[in-house]
């Protein structure tokens, strides 16, 4: 058994597919959605904690490349450059968990690793490009 | 206005002495709290303001010196960013959001213009049709900031008196120069420093005006003209301040003098490259009436939040908040409780605000006297509708 974050992303066409039913039925995953983003037209995602079988888990992994679904364990969330980041607080409009915020008596940006769901929204919108993600 | 009580030269005098009193735009507000206008005009002699925020109407003057035999440079490009092949044979201006050719609004004329500031080398290249003059066709040539003889920021367009916040009444993402806005109003986001951005201090111009010394991103720069789009017949509410857009002031300074803590390139999302610059303005406390400009805060500072959905014609107007409510990370928009996030650094703001205290304190930085000031008169206009305007 092993526990991990998964992030799904999948294009428009199939947002109507019950692919979170799938992944519990056909893989006998433990599932609890901790962001699901299909509203804002952008990319739809989801994030899974997953509680699983290993093999099962890659299964799943296989599973949703080959239904054209992007796929990935979440091994490490984002990491800031705090060189080159002037703390401006834009990321944080993008950042509905809260994982990224800004301090309010040092105006200095924080970030929450454990509330970050690794949806890399905030890698876009960084104007300094000061956030990465070595997954991608 | 009230009698005056203090001059830039007794000013100047007291920096000389290192007797000056100065504080940052946010501390006296507080301070008059406590203390009074009267009392806290008698004590203060300096405020200082700032921002750092993202402009696009920036660039640079760079002159690269000549080569042997000599060219005359038509086509420009730095680090395959084209600048302006307009001026003089080795003479260039290369605008801020200028793209490169390979890697688009991901690397453009902001991060040259940074790159440079931090000491590293940059590739030019140009040519020339060859005249008698200018006989050479073509350059190539690594150059760094000591390499050029002049190298200065021309701001056009900066510290917009009071800008707007924006927001979005699509069902779709917009990617806008104000960050990317999310659907249905699920974010706001703002740009001014509220109560420590220098033109709200000053909203009718008496002490920033032509000649103003002021901090242009580490370096001691000048207010240089009217900003363009400089619009100082804004309504405006019981304290003076533009409800909207206002003035704006364009800044000059030595980018050799420049420090890459205080500019940064900026890119948006879908909409391309900026630049954040740093810029800390000095006001003198002439006066009572000084004082009470400077000591207006946040609950009393208010912005229009605006519909960026609609780019034909007006904005409209979804709300009008305090930059205390913008600042505080939540506002309401039509009973509505939204985030807010802020596109300015007021993190970066506050440390020039204070580097520029420190800076007047022991006598580094002395304050200059407008040599022209604003009117109070002007409307920045449209451009004149064309056949082809959708109304």
């Amino acid at each position: 058994m092993m526990r991990t974050k998964m992030i799904l992303k999948f294009p428009n066409h199939l947002t109507n597919n019950p692919i979170t039913y799938d992944l519990i039925k056909k893989f006998d995953l433990r599932l609890n959605i901790l962001k699901a983003d299909v509203n804002y037209r952008l990319e739809g995602y989801l994030v899974f904690d997953i509680d699983g079988n290993s093999g099962k888990i890659a299964e799943a992994l296989e599973y949703l490349e080959s239904v054209g679904v992007d796929a990935d364990l979440i091994t490490n969330t984002i990491e800031i450059d705090r060189d080159i980041c002037v703390n401006c607080g834009l990321c944080t409009s993008a950042c509905s968990v809260r994982a990224l915020h800004i301090n309010r008596e040092d105006w200095k940006l924080e970030f929450t690793e454990e509330r970050c769901v690794g949806c890399n929204r905030c890698i876009d919108v960084c104007p300094t490009r000061s956030i990465t993600n070595a997954m991608w | 206005m009230g009698e005056i009580m203090r001059t830039y030269e007794s000013i100047n005098e007291k920096i000389k002495a290192g007797t000056v009193v100065v504080v940052t735009a946010e501390e006296v507000v507080d301070i008059v709290k406590e203390i009074g206008i009267e009392k806290a005009t008698k004590k203060i002699d300096v405020v200082t303001t700032a921002t750092f925020g993202p402009m696009c109407s920036s660039g640079a003057f760079l002159n690269f010196g000549h080569t042997s035999p000599a060219i005359r440079m038509e086509q420009v490009s730095l680090n395959n960013v084209p600048a302006s092949g307009g001026l003089a044979a080795v003479d260039t201006y290369i605008g801020a959001t200028e793209e490169s050719s390979d890697k688009g609004y991901e690397y453009g004329g902001a991060h040259v213009i940074c790159d440079l500031i931090a000491g590293k080398k940059v590739k030019l290249e140009a040519t020339g049709k060859g005249t008698d003059c200018y006989p050479r066709k073509k350059v190539s040539r690594e150059v760094g900031l000591d390499d050029l003889n002049e190298a200065y920021i021309y701001n056009p367009r900066n510290c917009y008196q009071n800008y707007a916040a924006a927001a979005n009444t699509t069902d779709k993402p917009l990617y806008t120069y104000m960050g990317t806005l999310l659907p249905n109003v699920n974010v706001v986001t703002y740009s001014t420093a509220g109560t420590l951005s220098p033109l709200l201090n000053d909203p009718y111009y008496r002490t920033i005006g032509i000649g103003t010394r002021i901090f242009l991103a580490g370096a001691q720069g000048y207010v240089a003209w009217r900003g363009t789009q400089f619009n100082s017949a804004a309504e405006r509410d019981e304290n003076g301040i533009p409800k909207g857009l206002g003035g704006t002031l364009a800044l000059v300074g030595d980018m050799k003098e420049m420090s890459k803590e205080f500019i940064a390139p900026a890119v948006y999302e879908k909409y391309g490259t900026s630049l954040f610059v740093g810029v800390g303005i000095p006001i003198p406390i002439l006066d009572e009436d000084m004082m009470k400009q400077v000591s207006i805060g946040n609950d009393k500072l208010e912005t229009n939040v605006l519909d960026y959905s609609v780019s034909d014609g007006p904005k409209p107007v979804l709300a009008r908040v305090s930059y205390e409510a913008l600042q505080s990370g939540k506002i309401k928009v039509a009973e509505k409780e939204v985030k807010t996030a802020p596109l300015a650094s007021l993190y970066k703001a506050r440390q020039i605000a204070d580097l520029l205290k420190g800076q007047i304190k022991t006598g580094e930085f002395y304050l200059s006297k407008p040599v022209q000031t604003f009117d109070t008169t002007s409307v920045t206009k449209s451009m004149v509708k064309g056949a082809d305007d959708e109304n």
